[in-house]
């Protein structure tokens, strides 16, 4: 683990700085986030006419949102393979099995730290707006941070593999539109016949409906998936050190 | 571990890549001595280096490092060998104080304080960023790094390459120093051959990723010669003597491999010394014997 110790201290000495970054630019959005929370009551808002406090629910996913994404760490600097600290480490005392451990904690720890941040800005920021802390929001942000894990977990293999984050980010984003582009497909279909079906309904009733089709048995597999959080993370770390050590041990074929 | 006769020994090392291969490639790197390891750009000296290192997966052949087999006790290898590549591979907002804290975790033998001394000698700053050292300084600094972890083998790809006579003077004695404990070898990669005939114990030569000649420096200097004649004697030189000859208009340059014997069978041929240079570019072109 000491030997560990060495990698992980060299990774804290590289992001420190973005760290910082992101720590303030999250600071400043959960103030702002708190801060049109707390106008609904003792600010301009609070004078503004049939103001809908339902809009909060917005900040709680923004402060959410950057929670999650301005501390995400995918295991290694960006900047390993420009200057050679890849080739270096292929000189070093180290097994792949220790550099996947490596690896997949640093993704890890980022993770949870994100999302123990995320829940608890959250938990503030309804306070702040005397919003509820639901039920849904918590599976949400879990479901969200569960996401934003396995993201990260196989943007960092694609980087082992390939080298270079460019190349890395291109992959993923090609996988992430072939899937994309279906699904947005049948979505505008649904939403042409819901339009043609019921010409006679509000936009308001239409997005009901649309919701009712999509979001609800999305929200439906959340709330199923839930119970198995903890399960499912457990197969991600799995299967990400095979990928890991895998893509590790063939180093420069 | 004590008791290995060669610091590296390597048999028959085969790799194929599209447009290149590196083909039985077999020699030894005596304990205690330093082996320069010469051939042009893109002859397969990193490619070499590289398989030693177990960076890139060899087709076929065999390697060992210190007396063990350089896969299966990579990690107890890896502890007693340090690396030196021709450009710095470390980040450049490091400074040498954060590669001291990180590398004192990585080895185990890391001695802090010969750091720092190799540091004071380099007059190297601790808390400067290294993307502001200039070159000389950086290599110094790979140097420090693959000497304070108590290494008994260096391995290095063209340390020297681009730093100017007087750093490359300075490294030069830091590894004549390192080779003065017998326990310690060297294996560096270069195509300056000024360098390597100054320091080097053995020679490998390599082109276009075949094995030209491998042996003791001084015997490959004192067995090698070229004979300058003209274009009448040339042609009474045997076939069988020429490594390869370089021809000119008036007359012809001849490298031959036994220089004793040549001396008997051509009297009154003019018949000198070679440098390491020289019989690295004739045996580049033994294939074509006749180049100009």
């Amino acid at each position: 683990m000491n030997k560990l110790k060495g990698l992980v201290l060299k990774d804290l000495y590289l992001r420190r700085k973005n760290l910082i970054l992101g720590g303030l630019l999250f600071l400043m959005v959960f103030i702002l986030c708190s801060s049109v929370c707390l106008s609904c009551d003792y600010g301009n808002l609070a004078r503004a006419e049939n103001y809908d406090r339902g809009n909060l629910t917005m900040m709680v996913y923004t402060v959410t949102t950057f929670a999650l994404m301005c501390f995400v760490s995918n295991g290694s600097s960006t900047g390993d393979n420009k200057c050679r600290w890849q080739l270096f480490e292929y000189t070093l005392p180290l097994s792949p099995e220790k550099i996947a451990i490596l690896r997949l904690g640093l993704i890890l720890s980022a993770n949870i730290f994100s999302y123990i941040l995320s829940l608890t800005a959250s938990a503030i920021v309804c306070a702040c707006g005397r919003l509820d802390f639901t039920r849904d929001m918590f599976e949400n942000i879990t479901a969200a941070a569960l996401c934003m894990f396995i993201f990260t977990v196989i943007l960092s293999a694609l980087m082992i593999k390939y080298k270079d984050p460019q190349k890395a980010s291109a992959h993923l984003m090609t996988v992430f539109v072939i899937i994309y582009i279906p699904v947005m497909a049948i979505v505008m279909n649904r939403v042409n016949e819901i339009g043609k079906a019921h010409p006679d309904l509000f936009d308001e009733q239409q997005e009901e409906l649309l919701k009712e089709m999509f979001l609800d048995p999305l929200m439906n597999v959340r709330s199923a998936l839930f119970p198995f959080t903890v399960l499912i993370y457990a197969a991600v770390i799995v299967c990400g050190y095979l990928l890991f050590v895998k893509l590790i041990k063939r180093r420069e074929n | 571990m004590i008791g290995y006769k060669n610091a590296i020994e390597i048999e028959g090392l085969t790799k194929k890549f599209d447009g290149f291969t590196l083909s039985d490639i077999s020699f030894n790197v005596p304990r205690g001595s330093i082996m320069g390891f010469i051939g042009q750009n893109g002859a397969g000296k990193t490619t070499t280096i590289k398989a030693i290192l177990n960076i890139i997966k060899a087709d076929k052949g065999s390697i060992k490092i210190l007396g063990e087999d350089h896969i299966k006790d990579e990690i107890d290898i890896k502890e007693r060998i340090s690396a030196v590549f021709d450009e710095l591979p470390f980040h450049d907002d490091f400074t040498a104080k954060n590669l001291d804290v990180i590398l004192r975790h990585i080895y185990e033998n890391w001695d802090k304080n010969e750091f720092a001394s190799m540091l004071d000698r380099f007059a190297l700053p601790r808390n400067k960023k290294i993307g502001k050292f200039s070159k000389g300084m950086k290599m110094k600094l790979q140097i420090a790094c693959a000497l304070s972890h108590k290494s008994e083998l260096l391995i290095m790809d063209e340390p020297t390459t681009g730093l100017d006579p007087v750093v490359r003077n300075e490294i030069l004695d830091i590894f004549r120093e390192y080779i003065q404990d017998e326990n310690h070898s060297i294996l560096m990669s270069s195509h300056i051959t000024g360098d390597l005939e100054k320091i080097s114990d053995s020679v490998t030569f390599i082109d276009k990723g075949r094995l030209l000649i491998s042996g003791y420096k001084d015997d490959i200097l004192e067995s090698h010669g070229i004979i300058k004649c003209g274009k009448e004697d040339y042609k009474k030189i045997s076939s069988e003597d020429i490594i390869s000859a370089r021809l000119s208009d008036f007359g012809a340059e001849v490298m031959i491999s036994d220089k004793v014997e040549c001396r008997e069978k051509y009297p009154g041929l003019v018949m000198d010394n070679a440098t390491l240079e020289e019989i690295m570019l004739f045996y580049v072109n033994e294939e074509k014997k006749e180049w100009k």
